[in-house]
């Protein structure tokens, strides 16, 4: 598979972040959620649960990292595939519309 | 059994479509389910609504009658692609699935900037379910679906990594609110439903709980999206794959493009003997029958089952049907046309080498046939 983070990709995702993060911080200021909920909760509560949190934190990184581990030993399985290139679809589909390469730029000044 | 020549056209199913200059691949199109029933389907969801709304059902209730007519299509069409592209439609339904929970949550955000902020008022559509255990149950079964898309494709198409590790935070932060709601309630109800990342939560950000997950879904549903869109360009058909082994991965995603769809009845004649090759068939559901016409009637030569094929020999030596082909069972077949078939041959090694080994052995039981009941 080709390169998937390409520039106008991540250019996208970086305008999409953006405009994301815009709109939750404008309406975090302009009307922070409110609903009759008293928040007396003191940090001392939340402190008791580190131990907690770091136990399920563990548990989602041990299971991440055993899906990379065979997932990487998958991939390196079966990388005798051909890789996928234009010159390999385009010899055997000629139906394939491919676009045309972008125009080289001529010597500057 | 009745003995009609398949009158159908086989439909196209692998052509890329081109809208406004972006190519949308085959496999993103819909392939089984007809055109009349996704016109039907939109009639009864249209007719769904307009009761619902005449008969003062609530908001999700319009929602729901608005949806419902279309899940049988949708797994319809998701179990054919899972049968013709195997975890690739997996993918498909899991993406789809989170893009419509990407949609209650922006509901739920949409609903904060109408009403102010009021939280009381902003639960999304479907606010009967927003409770700790169905967020819990359900990124749970996000983030294994993501470990499973990870040993599957992970390290072939990144998106999903990227999508992993946001799923993953998340998932630690519902694992610390499922645990706290079911053994502290009274904290929970007072503070702690902010979380680990929420707003005043354990380790807390500016960003208040219903943001914060909005974020989170955010991240985990965009790069899932880019991921489908990639494997979707690279999607080809498993029964191609098994029918001709010894293609090339690209060389089936290439051939996929211009495989053609065909159903046929139980006695249905396929192929004649002694007519002109014109095309080439896979078998992808259901059973046929090879039979040899002679003086003394008809021999069967061989059954053919899904990830079979025939049609071969006509097209490879320019001669006449060497037998007839008849389906048994009501099936479905793959076919390319003798220009697709022909351009697989001169252009990809390994199928034309599955070809050959088949034409000649083949070629070699006829024969021993024949000797065995001359004409």
């Amino acid at each position: 598979m080709k390169n998937q983070f390409t520039a106008k990709r991540l250019l996208f995702l970086g305008a999409l972040t953006a405009a994301v993060f815009g709109f939750v911080a404008w309406q975090q200021t302009t009307n922070p959620p409110h609903g009759g909920v008293d928040f007396t909760a003191t940090r001392g509560q939340f402190h008791h649960y580190i131990p907690h949190v770091i136990v399920m934190a563990l548990i989602v990184i041990t299971a991440d990292a055993l899906a990379l581990w065979y997932g990487w030993k998958r991939h390196t399985r079966q990388k005798n595939v051909e890789p996928v290139t234009d010159a390999a679809d385009a010899r055997l589909n000629p139906l394939r519309e491919v676009e045309p390469p972008a125009p080289t730029g001529g010597a500057s000044a | 059994m009745t003995s009609g020549v398949a009158a159908q056209p086989p439909a196209q199913i692998g052509r890329p479509a081109r809208i406004r200059g972006i190519t949308i691949p085959s496999s993103l199109q819909l392939q089984r389910v007809p055109v009349g029933a996704v016109l039907l389907t939109m009639v009864a969801s249209g007719i769904g609504i307009g009761w619902s709304i005449l008969d003062s059902f609530p908001f999700y209730g319009v929602v729901a009658m608005g949806l419902l007519p279309w899940i049988p299509l949708f797994f319809f069409e998701a179990a054919w692609k899972y049968e013709n592209y195997g975890f690739y439609a997996i993918l498909g339904t899991f993406t789809v699935l989170q893009l419509g929970h990407l949609g209650e949550h922006t509901a739920q955000v949409t609903q904060l900037l109408i009403y102010d902020g009021n939280l009381a008022k902003a639960h999304g559509i479907f606010g009967n379910l927003d409770l700790e255990l169905v967020h819990f149950v359900w990124d749970t079964g996000v983030w294994l679906g993501l470990l499973l898309c990870t040993y599957k494709l992970g390290f072939r198409n990144k998106w999903l990594l990227v999508s992993l590790l946001f799923s993953s935070l998340h998932e630690v932060e519902h694992m610390f609110l499922f645990y706290i709601n079911r053994t502290n309630l009274d904290f929970y109800q007072h503070g702690g439903f902010a979380g680990i990342m929420g707003e005043h939560g354990l380790i807390g950000s500016p960003l208040a709980r219903p943001y914060l997950h909005y974020i989170y879904n955010f991240f985990v549903v965009v790069p899932l999206v880019m991921a489908f869109w990639d494997e979707s360009k690279h999607a080809y058909n498993v029964w191609l794959a098994k029918a001709l082994p010894d293609m090339t991965e690209q060389e089936r995603v290439s051939v996929t493009q211009q495989l053609q769809r065909l159903r046929v009845q139980e006695g249905d004649v396929l192929v004649q003997q002694g007519d002109v090759a014109d095309r080439f068939y896979i078998v992808s559901d259901g059973e046929v029958e090879v039979v040899r016409e002679g003086s003394q009637g008809e021999t069967r030569v061989a059954l053919l089952g899904p990830g079979q094929f025939f049609g071969e020999i006509g097209l490879m030596t320019a001669k006449p049907r060497t037998a007839t082909v008849r389906a048994t069972k009501d099936s479905e077949l793959l076919t390319l046309d003798r220009d697709a078939f022909l351009m697989l041959v001169t252009r990809s090694q390994g199928g034309a080498a599955d070809l050959d080994a088949a034409m000649h052995t083949r070629l070699a039981e006829l024969q021993l046939l024949d000797k065995q009941s001359p004409a």
